[in-house]
């Protein structure tokens, strides 16, 4: 007698569903030894092997029909359970959904901060032009650029094919359209060529050529819809500050990933033809400038000839301070935080701090999910027990408990796809960035996720779901001591415990900080007294010219201590101007220097000290004419000693070659102290204040403390009667300078929100670990009471632990939350120091959870009657 | 009503009595139709029935010339028998007075 042939066999088994198994194979190898008996065994192969394969069709479809039988059956055992740990599956549940719902909300923002500029169809070709100079030790960058310079460059270097500049108003412009006047910020000049370099989409027709000519523009789509509600807008006049602009045609609103979004064009012609002054000499920095190089050619080719080609032009003097490099267009967003940037842009370390919080957010919800998984299956191990002694197999077993977790981390998935859609305008709010939601919609992201929710329910599902099956049921009913652990073995669930807290450690310590290093920036003294200021800016060159006036009518006003005023407003960017100063190693060819324009009593309004010589002083004409006031920084700069500075001879060329009358010939009289005219982003640069020209930009107003809203009120008239047609804007210096540091406040912000989530979920998954862990001790600490321990002895043992946990955690957490926020505390060149409380405070935060969650457990445990405890086993 | 398929899987189920389980009842219906029965085509109709509640199974002891594994037998239940009559009655019915088809042909 010989057995069916065995890959026949194994045909069979794998059809036919484990439910019929034993009686199919049974019923066909009684017939194979019936027809071996009777034909031989050949035939009887033949014959077994035909049954097989024409049974294939009939089995596979009963199989399908069993499995919907059993999964019908599995679905109602689990939803059995799960409404009888309601709470308990809400906690799990809705655990890995934040975690899940906060990665793709961290997700979605990293892939719009990683796609900007990118709409740009030439965007590998296009590079912008960074200026280095090297005055001082320190080498400073900033992508602004001399207007020739582009022309320059495609005229003698073969690896640039087309350039355009852009010169931004860092100031909201006048627009004048039909009768209305609007307050128009994001205005730019910008060369013709911009359009063609970079992808800027029409809506509407353009007109051949468009900003080629002078006084022409153009404005962006939503721009055109609020200055005009209907008709062509091409060829509609425009004025912009007091000049006419003819419109050249409406493009298409620049992306929200775009590093800059310009509302309104001017054409760079225009500049060109009016202001020589500005755009025709290379001492003047004002202009970004963009290049496209030819397909293939690397920024390096350019950077390279760069060095040779400045000394050409200026000299080897000036070419070893100065220099230029190529930025990628795609480097702006997230590698530059320069001085003169269009836009505040994103930082790549906020990104990756970002991505490293959504990394342990994922890590403690996926964590929590399996830890509370396993720690609920083993109260079910005497279930398994009675459904193997009734003569389940191990396969459905391991089925019902995998398909169970997979079943709660799918629910987790929608319930996060539905947090993420109500809680993105949040998010928006928080991060200043609209969410692409359609991004979900993905097929790639869309598998991601579901392999990762998979993977994660079978990670949570495998550990019961083959420890429990292969337990001997006979055990499990006699109740001997099967409880598994948790995952794995001890030591393995106190390294996730340990990873938990490690997590929220680093999260707390890195939220206070940068909490501490932004209260810092806004305390800091900035070396002249900003409070209670207010800051009018004069818009129009009409208004500039009526600013004498408007000053006289305000120091009237009662509630007005002082007025002064200034070219440039405080905590933005001063103007750099080329001086040549006496007798300093640095000047012979000149040096770049920021000026402040100011009016003469400048110094004494904002309070600044004066360390060596004098103020200016109104009465003298010399003061007016030739006069300097430099700050300590520029003095030490230059190589003088404040004293030393008096007298120095300081010449201001209006151009190189000295063929022109210089600007300004004068003399220092005096070295003020040094204060932040910039953001503290920077250190305090060499400065230069000359007296003003009766033309103020800003007026600066200190009011008396006492009655803010009737100054406000008399300010306002007083500037009506100036400027009757105008409207009174204002804003307070020391509100200007805390929105300096919006973008630390916006990352703090996202830190701060994130960091309370993670700390949730790692207390929520201490909350399931320690009903697990005392619920998995209760007859020891029954046996323990009966023998005389007392209810605080066992809630200290139950707490050490978990302690000791925290202790080590600490330990680990503590030395990498410092290293990891001094470097980000080296972006800022004003920093706190470290504070023991801050690491302290973050010890006792966890400190303080733990001690709730594991101490409610451990008292309701510890309270528990023992003879009930002991009994129950 | 029942189909063919399983009309005449109730028959076998009638004809074997105690000895009905999967391999005898292929075996016969095999035998009188001169096909070989797919085995998985008799388990088909074997479920249906039992769901319609005509056959009832039971599991049978293991036995050696099965490699040890044991079967699943069937029996009518009354409700079993009441149908197969009543297919029998139509069958019957439906030939009645009707010309001898083996006759006409030849």
């Amino acid at each position: 007698m010989t057995r069916p042939p065995v890959i026949w066999l194994a045909v069979l088994r794998s059809i036919v569903h484990h439910s019929e198994q034993q009686f199919v194979e049974g019923d066909l190898e009684e017939t194979y030894h019936e027809i071996e008996a009777s034909y031989g065994s050949r035939r009887a192969r033949r014959w077994y092997r035909s049954q097989v394969l024409r049974s294939v069709p009939g089995f596979l479809l009963r199989t399908s029909y069993w499995s919907w039988e059993m999964t019908k059956n599995y679905l109602l055992l689990a939803l059995r359970n799960f409404r009888k740990s309601l709470g308990f599956m809400t906690i799990n549940v809705s655990g890995l959904a934040i975690g899940l719902a906060c990665t793709v909300m961290i997700g979605l923002f990293t892939i719009s901060e990683l796609s900007f500029d990118t709409h740009n169809e030439n965007a590998e070709r296009i590079m912008r032009v960074v200026r280095t100079s090297r005055f001082t030790e320190i080498e400073t960058r900033a992508p602004i650029t001399p207007a020739p310079l582009g022309p320059m460059l495609k005229a003698n270097f073969a690896e640039v094919d087309d350039f355009f500049r852009l010169f931004q108003h860092t100031n909201d412009m006048e627009i004048k359209v039909g009768g209305t006047t609007w307050l128009q910020s994001d205005v730019y000049h910008a060369d013709a060529s911009m359009l063609d370099i970079l992808t800027v989409d029409a809506a509407g027709p353009w007109v051949d050529a468009p900003l080629s000519q002078a006084f022409r523009m153009m404005i962006s789509e939503s721009t055109a819809d609020r200055y005009f509600q209907s008709g062509d807008v091409v060829g509609r006049a425009i004025t912009v500050q007091g000049k006419d602009y003819v419109v050249d045609g409406v493009f298409a609103d620049f992306p929200q990933t775009s590093h800059f979004r310009p509302e309104v064009l001017l054409s760079f012609e225009t500049l060109i033809q009016t202001r020589q002054d500005l755009v025709g000499h290379m001492g003047n920095n004002m202009f970004h400038t963009y290049l496209l190089l030819p397909p293939g050619v690397s920024k390096e080719a350019v950077d390279e000839q760069i060095p040779g080609a400045i000394e050409a032009v200026a000299g080897p003097e000036v070419a070893s301070r100065m220099g230029f490099y190529m930025q990628p267009l795609l480097d702006i967003h997230l590698h530059s935080r320069m001085e003169y940037e269009l836009e505040v842009n994103g930082s790549v370390e906020t990104l990756f701090v970002l991505g490293v919080i959504a990394l342990f957010i994922l890590i403690l919800a996926v964590v929590n999910f399996i830890n509370l998984s396993t720690a609920r299956s083993a109260r079910r191990a005497r279930e398994v027990g009675v459904r193997k002694a009734v003569g389940a197999h191990r396969n459905q077993v391991v089925s019902q408990f995998l398909g169970e977790t997979l079943l709660l981390s799918f629910l987790a998935l929608v319930l996060s796809l539905l947090l993420v859609l109500a809680f993105s305008p949040v998010f928006s709010e928080l991060s200043g960035r609209v969410l692409d939601l359609g991004l979900l919609m993905h097929p790639l992201v869309i598998l991601g996720m579901l392999t990762f929710v998979a993977l994660v329910g079978l990670a949570a599902g495998s550990y019961p779901a083959f420890v429990l099956a292969r337990f001997n049921p006979v055990h499990v009913l006699k109740g001997s001591s099967v409880t598994p652990g948790s995952a794995g073995s001890p030591l393995f669930r106190r390294g996730l415990v340990v990873l938990q807290f490690t997590v929220s450690i680093v999260l707390i310590i890195g939220t206070l900080i940068v909490g501490r290093q932004l209260s810092f920036l806004r305390d800091q003294p900035l070396g002249f007294d900003k409070e209670q200021m207010l800051v009018t800016r004069l818009r129009t060159p009409e208004m500039h010219a009526g600013g004498e006036r408007l000053m006289t009518e305000f120091e009237r006003i009662s509630g007005v201590s002082a007025v002064t005023a200034s070219g440039s407003l405080l905590g933005g960017q001063a103007p750099g101007v080329l001086v040549v100063p006496e007798g300093s190693e640095r000047g012979v060819d000149g040096v770049t220097i920021a000026m402040l324009n100011v009016e003469t009593d400048f110094v004494d309004v904002m309070d600044i000290d004066v360390l060596a010589g004098r103020d200016f002083d109104p009465d003298r004409q010399t003061d007016m004419d030739n006069a300097y006031l430099i700050n300590q920084q520029a003095a030490s700069w230059l190589g003088w000693t404040p004293d030393e500075a008096l007298g120095k001879q300081i010449v201001w060329p209006s151009s190189m070659d000295g063929s022109t009358p210089p600007v300004r010939e004068g003399q220092v009289i005096g070295v003020i102290d040094d204060f932040h005219f910039a953001s503290l982003h920077s250190t305090v640069e060499p400065l230069l204040l000359i007296p003003a020209d009766n033309t103020p930009t800003y007026v600066m107003t200190r009011i008396g403390a006492n009655s803010v809203f009737t100054t406000m009120h008399d300010l306002e008239e007083a500037w009506t009667r100036v400027f009757p047609e105008d409207a009174f804007e204002s804003f307070f210096l020391d509100a200007h300078f805390d929105s300096l540091y919006a973008a630390e406040e916006r990352s703090a912000r996202l830190f701060r929100v994130f960091s309370i989530l993670a700390l949730m979920l790692a207390g929520l998954g201490l909350l399931g670990l320690a009903s697990h862990t005392t619920s998995r001790r209760v007859r020891e600490i029954g046996i323990r009471k009966v023998m005389g321990a007392s209810s605080a002895g066992i809630l200290r043992m139950l707490l050490t632990e978990f302690v000791g946990l925290v202790a080590v955690s600490f330990l680990v957490a503590a030395p990498l939350a410092w290293y990891v926020m001094q470097g980000w505390l080296a972006n800022f060149p004003y920093r706190v120091g470290t504070d023991p409380m801050v690491y302290i405070l973050a010890a006792m935060v966890v400190m303080v959870l733990t001690a709730s969650t594991v101490g409610y457990h451990a008292l309701r445990a510890a309270w528990s009657d023992p003879v009930r405890a002991i009994r129950h086993e | 009503m029942v189909t063919r398929a399983e009309e005449l899987i109730l028959l076998a189920v009638w004809r074997l009595q105690e000895e009905a389980y999967g391999a005898s009842i292929r075996t016969h219906l095999s035998n009188v139709t001169g096909d070989d029965w797919p085995i998985a085509t008799v388990y088909t109709p074997l479920d249906r029935l039992t769901k319609k509640g005509l056959l009832r199974s039971r599991m049978g002891a293991p036995t050696g010339e099965r490699g040890g594994r044991s079967r699943k037998l069937y029996r009518l239940t009354s409700e079993g028998v009441r149908v197969l009559t009543r297919a029998r009655q139509v069958t019957e019915e439906m030939w009645k007075d009707l010309p001898d088809p083996g006759l006409s042909w030849s």
